[in-house]
């Protein structure tokens, strides 16, 4: 009698299983390059404008010449010491606009009185564009810093406020229902169902405002400061100097990419049942 | 014999919602039934007909407009009664182990015991291996055995079952009822369990309520003779037919009343 034959099927299945495992990491790889290649080619064909004098490059130097400047600001700590300046106006302000606008948001999510005391009078304020209040903060609060970090923290906060009362609200009945059935009140209710639960529309919150903080720090600098990314930026035109003001350009959206990047990540760590 | 201490009665419950439009709807309408220790009682009824509201208000988890209910009050931690719902309604956020314990840890029970106990269910569930994981990797037939740990979990003497295997497809449902029976005849548990299967309430009941459509009345009490402990084979006789024959015919009525 012969041996039984040995199981074949194993291995075309696991050629298969190769197979599509391997086309599926290919295809993400194809359009993790793509993403790089488009602006590297665009970056390219600006550079080759430039040296073939095809664009003006006292107004659009080429990206070589913007990378020299920006290692020469660099390497002065110019550059170290403006993104510092402006770090330490967003940070503060994003930090205590998101903790009050997440508190107001909460209280007026999980309190219909709250809520209806304060609504009304929270969207009439939300649509006043908050620049717009600058010159006032400046006012009551003089030419510091003080006044920069709360324009930040006046926009951070309404959208936290915003996102994180609606995010209370839309809580699941059902699941509140479950909860409640088994007798989850006050603050055993708050720990273990409100507060996951509106998570991630305060994330959702948080990401927006970050993106709006990093604008309303610039713009604040721009008009009411000497130091900061947005300084940089501004002097850079009133001096006529292009090159420094690409580097500010860049260093501001990489402030800010990284910037929602960090409250992404940190957003997936607290959530960690959202997996994929 | 002495028959057994009621766990939960109610009294000629009425029960009045205000609806979207601001018009005042009755749901429920002079309900009385007492429920005894370690009876099993199923409740249909056509859709919309109150049998989930009344299922709510045995459990105070929603007041009645007129009439009284009495619960025997639990021990506590041991709450009075323990819920299961058709959407599982278990936790997103909470891990499998978490949502088991739920029901202890909101009684005031320590972390520690209350995870012990929940392990102990998860096992006896066959979800001890996704204890670590969260509900959104479960099946449905898996979300609704953790629903069904957490509930027993409680050790609550009664159990207020909302068409638990509502939203499972026939076969597992079908499965579940086995597990379901299996698991009752080891526990002995007070059980109200609303459901539209009335197969699934004549395998499972010691008595079956037939409520009529809105407002819900209880328009027929039907005991079920079959002994226990049960074959979920029972289902296959022709006396199982008979009875379920009979529910039907009162029921029908019912839906053409609901449908007009």
């Amino acid at each position: 009698m012969t041996a039984p034959p040995r199981p074949r099927a194993v291995a075309p299945a696991d050629e298969a299983v190769r197979a599509v495992v391997g086309r599926a990491r290919r295809t993400t790889w194809r359009y993790a390059a793509l993403g790089i290649a488009v602006p590297a080619v665009l970056l390219l064909g600006w550079q080759a404008a430039g040296m073939a004098g095809l664009v003006d490059t006292l107004l659009f130097p080429p990206p070589s010449r913007i990378a020299v400047r920006c290692v020469e600001l660099a390497a002065s700590g110019d550059l170290g010491a403006d993104t510092a300046a402006t770090l330490g106006r967003l940070v503060p302000g994003y930090v205590i606009g998101a903790a009050a606008g997440a508190l107001a948001g909460f209280v007026m999510g999980v309190s219909r009185t709250a809520g209806a005391a304060l609504g009304p009078l929270f969207s009439a304020l939300y649509s006043v564009p908050k620049i717009a209040v600058l010159p006032l903060l400046l006012l009551l609060f003089g030419l510091n810093d003080t006044p920069k970090i709360l324009a930040v923290a006046i926009t951070v906060f309404f959208v936290l406020q915003i996102n994180t009362a609606s995010a209370v609200r839309q809580i699941d009945p059902r699941l509140l229902e479950s909860a409640r059935s088994y007798g989850a009140s006050g603050l055993r209710l708050l720990r273990f169902v409100l507060l996951p639960g509106a998570l991630p529309g305060v994330l959702t919150g948080l990401r927006t405002a970050s993106g709006l903080g990093v604008v309303v720090v610039v713009a604040v600098e721009f008009v009411a400061s000497e130091s900061g990314l947005g300084h940089l930026i501004w002097n850079a035109w009133t001096l006529f100097q292009p090159d420094r003001m690409y580097v500010g350009l860049v260093a501001v959206a990489m402030l800010g990419s990284l910037f929602s990047a960090a409250v992404t990540l940190a957003g997936r760590r607290a959530m960690p049942w959202r997996s994929r | 014999m002495t028959v057994p201490p009621p766990m939960v009665s109610a009294q000629d419950i009425g029960k009045f919602f205000l609806a979207a439009d601001g018009r005042a709807v009755q749901a429920l309408d002079g309900v009385s039934l007492t429920v005894r220790e370690g009876e099993f009682v199923c409740v249909v009824g056509p859709s919309g007909c109150g049998k989930s509201t009344l299922l709510r208000i045995l459990g105070g988890l929603v007041e009645p407009t007129t009439g009284t209910v009495a619960r025997r009050p639990g021990q506590p931690p041991v709450p009075p009664a323990a819920f299961v719902f058709q959407d599982f309604a278990v936790l997103p956020w909470l891990t499998v182990r978490s949502n088991a314990a739920f029901g202890l840890r909101m009684a005031g029970v320590r972390r520690r015991a209350a995870e012990r106990a929940a392990d102990a269910w998860l096992l006896r569930m066959d979800l001890a291996d996704f204890a670590d994981g969260y509900p959104d990797q479960l099946s449905g037939g898996m979300r609704q055995r953790l629903a069904l740990a957490r509930a027993f979990a409680t050790g609550s003497p009664v159990l207020l079952m909302d068409e638990p295997l509502g939203s499972l497809d026939p076969q597992t449902r079908r499965l579940m009822q086995e597990q379901l029976l299996a698991l009752w005849q080891e526990e002995r548990k007070t059980v109200v369990l609303v459901t539209h299967s009335l197969d699934e309430a004549l395998l499972l009941g010691d008595r079956v309520l037939v409520m009529s459509a809105r407002p819900g009345r209880v328009i027929e009490e039907l005991a079920v003779p079959f002994a226990r402990p049960r074959d979920p084979g029972i289902q296959d006789g022709p006396e199982f037919g008979r009875l379920r024959a009979r529910i039907w015919d009162r029921l029908r009525d019912q839906l053409s009343v609901s449908a007009r």
